[in-house]
């Protein structure tokens, strides 16, 4: 393909990368975020997917078959922890207002500057080849594209690498530096790194399948062939345990770079805007690892049938389409290749300028006098200056490194040095994270260790075989020392290069982290951060706990913080603050110790803690805390947690009493209105017949004439209504004893057949006299344990209410069924039936059916309660429905009650 | 489910991971391998990989899920 068209579409992509961060900046000037979404976090963290994954992962299939797994199956890993591990990292960084990596470090070891430096030197010397890789891999894949058409690389202008880096500075240097505050999140950048994400996946995707179905007939086909080959037998086999300890250093290693590679860190706890975003990210990165993997075997395979030795295998991705035509497609994976190195590039580049200006230009500058005078004046400028210089000076360095020193190295070597320079960082953090013992110290030189050990063992090889250094320094070790030799350090020599050196640098540097830490002693500022960071989550707001002692002035404060962040925002965090916590904020009074601390964190989120740390003291007279002070404050803290988590707990206990009680007050008041409900009732029910009674016992009285068969007549009423009131006032008081819980059930063995047969021939009469018919299903024996008394009192009652509500002619029918542990009766009439919507009612006190043929039902109203109460004091259970009967739309009452299994088993 | 007891399952299914990724390179390491055999060894770890992906989202989706309907 033409090199101009090339160009072109890379400069086009490029384009849309700057539309799609200005679209982001625009959106959340209008108030919205674009990053505020799981899934944009998510997508941000796959910028760990560089080049060297889009193409260095086909290239080390090759030759060491699914080795190349072991760099994602680890983030894979460690993605399952990031809910208590980066979780924690993160609620640290916010509430300290950390900018980079460097900072956590420092800031964890007493906002020491020496760490904050030596950790950005060391990412520096670590990643810096990282990003000339990437640098590498567009060029590479560029050449590959335009036929190696592109011209020649010795001169710089004529270097597409070069132009690419130009572009990625202007890229970063708009949308990375836009604010002096490095805590503020890159809206734009973020969203751009996300949509990369995107477009690399796609592009790698496509050509997988292109090359997978399109060209190979599926997996099998590429599988069959590939095993004939020769040059593939080293991917299928692993026979060596060699093999399989650099597959497990891999994935170690991997698993901490994922989180301690300066952008993985940069995305995944400075940019991060919720905590929650983790829970999404933990299976979407994971599986997003996977989705780009699918393919790099199948690919790697086909890439050797096709073209044996003949082209790089780290461009078989790129090769295989263009040399079967596809030229769209090959720009397509070209352009993939291009987002992947281009997003790591813009974060990577980001997170390292932030850290060399706040951890090493900053603090070198206001150690000069000069400077510390200029801290009254705007620095804001400065430090964004700073940042863009440190931008342009990476990418010169990683751009030079590519010139003249990467062309020694494969892709798949810089990348895992990279890797295992990043993990000398694990010891001091992790160790830090979880144990307050370990200082300062003992961080610096761990990681000194383990760096010196990573360059000796690691770096020294490379460059041997770069035939930069003297063979005899690997072959008889330094001076001559055979056990000093740097790929069999200590005589090992089991190890292949890779995991020698980590086994080393690792070993050395978490003993030196431990050891050193047993016998060293933490300063005050030491102690009082290892308590903020290891606990964290139970630690109260820093802010409330004074930690500072000595004289500020709140102009002093003022002026410090409008040179950094400028007037009208210094003026509302600092109003903002004072107002929160009612401090006096007049500029000629001394400043609040917690108006001095808090001041240094917000200088902090701008220059990184340990520049924050000399800037403060410079301008206040500050006074050492002595360790029993430190002591003292961390006790005080604690105390007032413990009180809070008690107050805590009691508001919670009281919160739960109150609920209670309004609970209890409720059902007192339904009870009230109840028992208002039950006398007016009683008293209701009381009435009618005493009306009666006084009525005709009136006229009996008053007519003294009154002949001898009225009298009878009226006297016979009289008695019939005094038995209705002895029968209503038994009710009552039958019911009161069972809602009381004065009834008791006396148990026994029964036959409830025979019960149901009693009341049967009770009702006899009844029945003839109403002409009903009546139907009864009843097994002959059913027995039960149960008070035979009541439950006969609710078979009556129950066929009672039948008879009486069901007209001349018509039927009732009981039913009977017995099963292993419960027996279910229902007596079925054909009367008008009862309403859907009194179906719970109607076993309420004193309720009855409105809709019966009858103005005022005959009865007391109580019987279907009493029925209720005596059934559930069985637990049975008791309900009305319709009939299902076509014919006749009657009621159908039915009932449950529990038996022994045994009693089954005597029937049968 | 509380976050902790949440996050320490997911942890627990990591630590999982890692020994069987590991398990059966290990073994075949220790005794070598014949050729062809890889490729059943990489369908393994895919499958175990996708397994652990698919917990993962279990154990955080469903979870969030019943929390905040534990909440409303």
């Amino acid at each position: 393909m033409n090199s101009a068209v090339v160009i072109l579409c890379s400069v086009l992509y490029l384009l849309l990368l700057f539309f799609v961060a200005y679209k982001a900046e625009r959106y959340l000037q209008r108030g919205k975020s674009i990053i505020k979404n799981p899934y944009v976090y998510a997508l941000s963290l796959c910028v760990y997917c560089t080049a060297w994954t889009y193409y260095g992962s086909v290239g080390r299939a090759t030759t060491h078959g699914i080795g190349f797994l072991a760099i994602y199956l680890g983030p894979t890993i460690a993605a399952g922890l990031w809910g208590i591990l980066l979780r924690k990292i993160i609620r640290i960084s916010k509430i300290h207002r950390i900018n980079s990596l460097a900072d956590f470090i420092s800031t964890r070891y007493g906002k020491d500057f020496s760490l904050a430096a030596i950790v950005t030197t060391l990412c520096v010397i670590g990643v810096i080849p990282y990003i000339s890789l990437q640098l590498k891999a567009i060029s590479l894949s560029f050449d590959v594209l335009s036929s190696g058409n592109s011209g020649s690389h010795n001169l710089f202008f004529s270097d597409t690498t070069f132009y690419s880096a130009v572009i990625l500075g202007v890229f970063i240097i708009l949308f990375g530096t836009r604010s002096v505050d490095a805590t503020e999140k890159h809206e734009g950048l973020v969203a751009a790194i996300a949509f990369e994400s995107v477009v690399k996946l796609g592009a790698f995707l496509i050509a997988g399948i292109f090359i997978t179905y399109g060209i190979f007939h599926g997996l099998d086909d590429i599988i069959e062939k590939a095993a004939s080959q020769t040059l593939l037998q080293r991917s299928f086999s692993m026979n060596t345990t060699g093999n399989y300890v650099e597959w497990f250093a891999t994935i170690v290693v991997s698993m901490f770079a994922v989180l301690l590679l300066p952008r993985q860190f940069q995305v995944s706890v400075i940019e991060n805007i919720e905590e929650d975003h983790i829970k999404k990210a933990t299976w979407i990165f994971p599986l997003y690892m996977f989705a780009i993997n699918i393919f790099v075997v199948p690919i790697a395979f086909a890439g050797i049938i096709l073209f044996g030795t003949s082209v790089d295998p780290d461009t078989f991705v790129l090769a295989i389409p263009l040399a079967h035509h596809h030229t769209y497609l090959g720009l397509l994976v070209f352009i993939g290749g291009f987002s992947a190195a281009t997003s790591m590039i813009i974060v990577e580049t980001i997170a390292i300028s932030t850290m060399v200006s706040n951890n090493i230009m900053v603090p070198v500058l206001l150690n000069k006098a000069l400077f510390r005078k200029v801290v009254y004046t705007s620095l804001s400028g400065t430090i964004l200056l700073i940042r863009r210089m440190s931008i342009i000076l990476i990418l010169l360095m990683a751009f030079l490194y590519d010139i003249y020193i990467a062309q020694y190295f494969s892709l798949v070597s810089i990348g895992l040095v990279s890797f295992a320079a990043v993990t000398q960082f694990a010891p001091a953090l992790f160790i830090g994270l979880y144990w307050r013992g370990a200082t300062k110290n003992a961080a610096l030189i761990g990681m000194s260790v383990g760096f010196f050990l990573w360059f000796y063992t690691l770096i020294i090889p490379s460059m041997v075989s770069a035939h930069l250094l003297n063979e005899s320094i690997i072959t008889e070790g330094l001076f001559g020392i055979a056990w000093m030799r740097p790929t069999a350090l200590f005589g090992l020599t089991s190890l292949d290069s890779f995991t020698h050196s980590v086994f080393w640098s690792l070993l050395f540097n978490t003993m030196s982290v431990v050891g050193i830490s047993l016998f060293t002693n933490q300063s005050s500022q030491e102690i009082y951060q290892a308590k903020q960071f290891v606990d964290v989550f139970s630690t109260p707001s820093s802010e409330n706990a004074v930690f500072w002692r000595g004289i500020a002035y709140v102009g002093d404060l003022f002026t410090v913080l409008e040179n950094f962040i400028g007037k009208d925002r210094a003026k509302n965090v600092l109003t903002g603050y004072a107002n929160r916590y009612k401090i006096p904020l007049n500029s000629h009074d001394k400043a609040d110790p917690r108006l001095v601390q808090f001041s240094e964190k917000i200088l902090a989120g701008v220059i990184g803690s340990a520049s924050a740390r000399i800037i403060v003291k410079s301008i206040t007279k500050e006074e050492e805390l002595s360790i029993d002070e430190v002591l003292e404050i961390l006790h005080e803290s604690q105390n007032i947690l413990i009180l809070n988590k008690e107050l805590r707990k009691k508001t919670i206990e009281l919160t739960k009493a109150t609920e209670e009680l309004r609970k209890v007050n409720e059902q007192l008041k339904n009870m009230d209105t109840v028992k208002d409900e039950f006398l007016y009732t009683v008293t209701h029910e009381l009435r009618t017949p005493l009306t009666s009674i006084r009525s005709l016992s009136e006229i009996v009285h008053d007519n003294p004439d009154l002949d001898t068969e009225q009298r009878q007549e009226f006297l016979s009423a009289i008695v019939k209504e005094t038995e209705r009131l002895s029968h209503l006032i038994t009710q009552v008081l039958t019911l009161e004893k069972y809602e009381s819980g004065k009834q008791t059930i006396h148990y026994s063995e029964c036959d409830f057949s025979a019960i149901i047969r009693d009341v049967i021939e009770l009702f006899h009469h009844s029945f003839l006299t109403k002409s009903i018919e009546f139907h009864v299903n009843v097994p002959e024996t059913c027995l039960m344990d149960g008070d035979e008394v009541l439950l006969r009192q609710v078979i009556e009652n129950l066929v009672s209410n039948a008879v009486k509500f069901t007209p001349a002619m018509g039927t009732v029918s009981i039913t009977l069924l017995r099963e292993h542990s419960v027996i279910r009766c229902s007596i079925a009439d054909t009367g008008k039936g009862i309403p859907d919507e009194v179906h719970e009612l109607i076993f309420d006190k004193f309720f009855q059916a409105k809709n019966q043929t009858v103005k005022k039902p005959v009865g007391t109203g109580l019987g279907l309660a009493i029925c209720r109460r005596i059934i559930e004091m069985h637990d049975g259970k008791i309900w009305v429905e319709k009939s299902q009967s076509p014919v006749n739309h009657g009621a159908v009452f039915s009932f449950y009650l529990p038996r022994y299994v045994s009693h089954f088993e005597k029937e049968e | 489910m509380s976050q902790k007891s949440r996050n320490k399952r997911i942890a627990f299914v990591a630590i999982i991971m890692l020994l069987l990724i590991n398990y059966p390179l290990l073994t075949i390491s220790a005794g070598g391998i014949y050729e062809g055999e890889l490729p059943h060894v990489l369908l393994y770890i895919m499958i175990i990989w996708f397994i652990v992906i698919m917990l993962y989202y279990i154990l955080t989706e469903w979870s969030a899920k019943t929390e905040s309907k534990e909440k409303s």
